[in-house]
Protein backbone atom coordinates (compact mmCIF):
# COMPACT_ATOMS: atom_id res chain seq x y z
CA UNK A 1 0.00 0.00 0.00
CA UNK A 2 1.70 3.12 -1.54
CA UNK A 3 1.65 6.64 1.08
CA UNK A 4 -0.62 8.33 -0.17
CA UNK A 5 -0.74 12.20 0.98
CA UNK A 6 1.01 13.27 4.36
CA UNK A 7 -1.59 15.34 6.33
CA UNK A 8 0.97 18.30 6.28
CA UNK A 9 2.29 19.28 2.69
CA UNK A 10 5.87 21.22 2.80
CA UNK A 11 3.97 24.62 2.47
CA UNK A 12 1.32 23.88 5.96
CA UNK A 13 4.73 22.40 7.69
CA UNK A 14 5.98 25.94 7.18
CA UNK A 15 3.17 27.65 8.34
CA UNK A 16 3.33 25.51 11.45
CA UNK A 17 7.07 26.76 12.04
CA UNK A 18 6.21 30.19 11.40
CA UNK A 19 3.51 29.86 14.07
CA UNK A 20 5.84 28.32 16.71
CA UNK A 21 3.90 25.30 16.61
CA UNK A 22 5.78 21.50 16.32
CA UNK A 23 3.34 19.43 15.05
CA UNK A 24 3.57 15.75 14.11
CA UNK A 25 1.01 15.12 12.01
CA UNK A 26 3.37 13.76 9.22
CA UNK A 27 4.53 11.15 11.71
CA UNK A 28 1.34 10.47 11.98
CA UNK A 29 0.30 9.67 8.42
CA UNK A 30 3.67 7.30 8.82
CA UNK A 31 1.82 5.51 11.82
CA UNK A 32 -1.67 5.09 10.51
CA UNK A 33 -0.65 3.87 7.59
CA UNK A 34 1.33 0.99 8.87
CA UNK A 35 -1.38 0.51 11.69
CA UNK A 36 -4.19 0.23 8.10
CA UNK A 37 -1.33 -2.27 6.47
CA UNK A 38 -1.09 -4.27 9.68
CA UNK A 39 -4.72 -4.34 10.06
CA UNK A 40 -4.90 -5.40 6.40
CA UNK A 41 -2.64 -8.30 6.61
CA UNK A 42 -4.77 -9.67 9.65
CA UNK A 43 -7.75 -10.48 7.94
CA UNK A 44 -8.45 -13.20 5.70
CA UNK A 45 -8.10 -12.95 2.49
CA UNK A 46 -10.79 -13.64 -0.36
CA UNK A 47 -9.22 -16.84 -1.39
CA UNK A 48 -8.87 -18.38 2.14
CA UNK A 49 -12.45 -17.17 2.76
CA UNK A 50 -13.50 -19.22 -0.15
CA UNK A 51 -11.62 -21.90 0.87
CA UNK A 52 -13.48 -21.62 4.13
CA UNK A 53 -16.69 -21.58 3.07
CA UNK A 54 -16.25 -24.00 0.71
CA UNK A 55 -15.02 -26.56 3.74
CA UNK A 56 -18.00 -25.62 5.78
CA UNK A 57 -20.17 -26.64 2.59
CA UNK A 58 -18.83 -30.01 2.59
CA UNK A 59 -18.51 -30.55 6.49
CA UNK B 1 23.76 1.94 40.46
CA UNK B 2 24.99 4.20 37.63
CA UNK B 3 26.97 7.23 38.32
CA UNK B 4 26.15 10.30 36.30
CA UNK B 5 29.04 10.10 34.40
CA UNK B 6 28.17 6.48 33.17
CA UNK B 7 24.56 7.77 32.09
CA UNK B 8 25.01 7.98 27.94
CA UNK B 9 22.43 10.93 27.73
CA UNK B 10 24.98 13.09 30.11
CA UNK B 11 27.73 11.55 27.43
CA UNK B 12 26.37 12.37 24.26
CA UNK B 13 25.07 16.43 26.04
CA UNK B 14 28.79 16.68 26.46
CA UNK B 15 29.68 15.69 22.85
CA UNK B 16 26.87 17.62 21.62
CA UNK B 17 29.28 20.76 23.49
CA UNK B 18 27.39 21.38 26.62
CA UNK B 19 28.92 21.76 29.80
CA UNK B 20 28.62 18.97 32.50
CA UNK B 21 26.36 20.86 35.06
CA UNK B 22 23.87 22.01 31.76
CA UNK B 23 24.18 18.37 30.58
CA UNK B 24 22.96 17.15 33.74
CA UNK B 25 20.35 19.60 34.17
CA UNK B 26 18.79 18.75 30.55
CA UNK B 27 19.21 15.04 31.52
CA UNK B 28 16.90 15.51 34.45
CA UNK B 29 14.03 18.08 32.92
CA UNK B 30 14.34 15.35 29.96
CA UNK B 31 13.30 12.72 32.52
CA UNK B 32 10.70 14.81 34.42
CA UNK B 33 8.95 15.68 31.34
CA UNK B 34 9.39 11.81 29.92
CA UNK B 35 7.51 10.65 33.14
CA UNK B 36 4.80 13.21 32.66
CA UNK B 37 3.88 12.15 28.91
CA UNK B 38 3.77 8.70 30.13
CA UNK B 39 1.68 9.39 32.82
CA UNK B 40 -0.59 12.45 30.34
CA UNK B 41 -0.27 10.66 26.86
CA UNK B 42 0.72 14.15 25.62
CA UNK B 43 3.70 16.60 24.89
CA UNK B 44 6.07 18.99 27.34
CA UNK B 45 8.08 21.38 26.04
CA UNK B 46 11.13 22.92 27.87
CA UNK B 47 13.97 25.40 26.86
CA UNK B 48 17.28 25.71 28.61
CA UNK B 49 20.15 28.40 28.21
CA UNK B 50 22.89 26.21 26.52
CA UNK B 51 26.09 27.93 28.51
CA UNK B 52 24.45 29.09 31.54
CA UNK B 53 21.97 25.72 32.26
CA UNK B 54 18.61 28.51 33.11
CA UNK B 55 15.61 27.65 32.12
CA UNK B 56 14.12 29.93 29.66
CA UNK B 57 10.37 30.22 29.93
CA UNK B 58 7.97 27.36 31.61
CA UNK B 59 7.64 24.41 30.58
CA UNK B 60 4.64 24.16 28.23
CA UNK B 61 2.42 21.05 27.89
CA UNK B 62 0.69 20.14 24.45
CA UNK B 63 -1.76 17.95 22.89
CA UNK B 64 -0.92 14.05 21.46
CA UNK B 65 1.09 15.30 18.94
CA UNK B 66 1.51 18.85 18.82
CA UNK B 67 2.74 21.44 21.12
CA UNK B 68 3.20 25.53 20.95
CA UNK B 69 6.34 26.92 21.77
CA UNK B 70 6.36 30.01 20.21
CA UNK B 71 6.20 31.50 24.17
CA UNK B 72 10.09 29.52 23.73
CA UNK B 73 11.25 31.17 20.68
CA UNK B 74 9.76 34.59 21.15
CA UNK B 75 11.93 34.75 24.90
CA UNK B 76 15.15 34.18 22.61
CA UNK B 77 17.92 36.27 22.93
CA UNK B 78 20.34 37.69 20.66
CA UNK B 79 23.53 36.16 21.06
CA UNK B 80 22.44 33.69 23.06
CA UNK B 81 22.17 29.75 22.44
CA UNK B 82 19.35 27.32 23.25
CA UNK B 83 19.01 23.45 24.01
CA UNK B 84 15.15 22.76 23.30
CA UNK B 85 13.74 19.73 24.58
CA UNK B 86 10.38 18.54 23.87
CA UNK B 87 8.20 14.89 24.12
CA UNK B 88 6.89 12.32 21.67
CA UNK B 89 4.32 10.04 23.34
CA UNK B 90 4.79 7.47 20.69
CA UNK B 91 8.78 7.50 20.86
CA UNK B 92 9.68 8.62 17.75
CA UNK B 93 12.04 11.13 15.96
CA UNK B 94 11.88 14.34 15.05
CA UNK B 95 9.19 15.42 12.78
CA UNK B 96 9.45 17.94 9.75
CA UNK B 97 8.24 20.44 11.96
CA UNK B 98 10.71 19.98 14.99
CA UNK B 99 13.73 20.09 12.19
CA UNK B 100 12.09 23.37 10.63
CA UNK B 101 11.81 25.11 13.94
CA UNK B 102 15.80 24.35 14.51
CA UNK B 103 16.71 25.64 11.05
CA UNK B 104 14.82 28.67 11.19
CA UNK B 105 15.57 29.27 14.88
CA UNK B 106 19.45 29.69 14.39
CA UNK B 107 19.82 30.33 18.12
CA UNK B 108 18.71 26.79 18.69
CA UNK B 109 21.94 24.74 19.36
CA UNK B 110 20.37 21.72 19.91
CA UNK B 111 17.22 20.35 19.71
CA UNK B 112 16.07 17.44 21.91
CA UNK B 113 13.66 14.80 21.58
CA UNK B 114 12.90 12.64 24.44
CA UNK B 115 10.18 9.25 24.12
CA UNK B 116 8.24 8.33 26.14
CA UNK B 117 9.89 5.23 26.42
CA UNK B 118 13.32 6.68 27.42
CA UNK B 119 14.92 6.64 24.36
CA UNK B 120 16.47 10.30 23.50
CA UNK B 121 17.14 11.89 19.94
CA UNK B 122 19.57 14.79 19.52
CA UNK B 123 20.09 16.70 16.26
CA UNK B 124 22.39 20.22 15.89
CA UNK B 125 23.89 21.88 13.38
CA UNK B 126 27.83 21.39 13.05
CA UNK B 127 30.67 23.63 12.31
CA UNK B 128 30.27 22.36 8.86
CA UNK B 129 26.57 22.41 8.22
CA UNK B 130 25.81 24.86 5.38
CA UNK B 131 22.54 27.44 5.54
CA UNK B 132 19.56 24.65 4.95
CA UNK B 133 16.44 26.06 2.93
CA UNK B 134 13.12 25.18 5.31
CA UNK B 135 11.76 24.16 2.08
CA UNK B 136 14.11 21.94 1.23
CA UNK B 137 14.10 20.21 4.11
CA UNK B 138 10.27 19.39 4.48
CA UNK B 139 10.86 18.14 1.05
CA UNK B 140 13.55 15.85 1.86
CA UNK B 141 11.93 14.59 5.07
CA UNK B 142 8.87 13.20 3.15
CA UNK B 143 10.65 12.03 0.27
CA UNK B 144 12.59 9.89 2.69
CA UNK B 145 9.62 8.69 4.10
CA UNK B 146 7.83 7.54 0.85
CA UNK B 147 11.33 5.60 -0.24
CA UNK B 148 11.05 3.86 2.88
CA UNK B 149 7.78 2.92 3.07
CA UNK B 150 7.42 -0.20 1.17
CA UNK B 151 9.93 -1.66 3.51
CA UNK B 152 7.98 -0.58 6.99
CA UNK B 153 4.86 -1.77 4.84
CA UNK B 154 6.05 -4.78 4.81
CA UNK B 155 7.93 -5.04 8.28
CA UNK B 156 4.20 -4.89 9.51
CA UNK B 157 2.10 -6.68 7.20
CA UNK B 158 4.64 -9.85 8.32
CA UNK B 159 4.59 -8.94 11.66
CA UNK B 160 7.71 -8.38 12.73
CA UNK B 161 7.42 -5.37 14.07
CA UNK B 162 4.26 -3.90 15.53
CA UNK B 163 3.11 -0.30 13.99
CA UNK B 164 4.70 1.36 16.81
CA UNK B 165 7.98 -0.51 16.94
CA UNK B 166 8.44 0.19 13.30
CA UNK B 167 7.51 3.75 13.24
CA UNK B 168 10.09 4.54 15.92
CA UNK B 169 12.40 2.63 13.31
CA UNK B 170 11.04 4.28 10.51
CA UNK B 171 11.38 8.13 12.13
CA UNK B 172 15.10 7.28 13.15
CA UNK B 173 16.04 5.94 9.30
CA UNK B 174 14.02 9.38 8.10
CA UNK B 175 16.15 11.60 10.41
CA UNK B 176 19.50 9.88 9.21
CA UNK B 177 18.61 10.37 5.60
CA UNK B 178 18.40 14.06 6.14
CA UNK B 179 20.94 14.75 8.50
CA UNK B 180 23.28 13.25 6.09
CA UNK B 181 21.73 15.41 3.56
CA UNK B 182 22.07 18.44 5.73
CA UNK B 183 25.13 17.72 7.61
CA UNK B 184 23.39 18.00 10.92
CA UNK B 185 24.42 15.99 14.16
CA UNK B 186 21.97 13.44 15.02
CA UNK B 187 21.96 10.94 17.45
CA UNK B 188 19.47 8.59 19.17
CA UNK B 189 20.03 7.17 22.61
CA UNK B 190 18.29 4.33 23.82
CA UNK B 191 18.45 4.16 27.73
CA UNK B 192 15.92 1.19 28.27
CA UNK B 193 16.15 -2.16 26.46
CA UNK B 194 12.95 -2.86 24.57
CA UNK B 195 10.72 -5.53 25.88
Amino acid sequence: MPLKRFKLSPEEVAKKVEQGILDDSNLDTLFESLEKAAELAKQPSVEEEKDTSERCKSA
Amino acid sequence: MTQPEDNPVIQQLREYGLATPVAHQIAQLGETLRARTQESGTEFAVMVDADSGVRIGDILGGGTNQIDISAHTGAMRPGRRYIHLHTHPRSSSFSDTDLGTMVTNRQIHTMVVVGADSTWYLVARTATTPPVLPSALYQVWQEAARALHPQYNLIVTRGTMTPGAAVREYSHVILEIVASQFDFRYTRVETRRRR
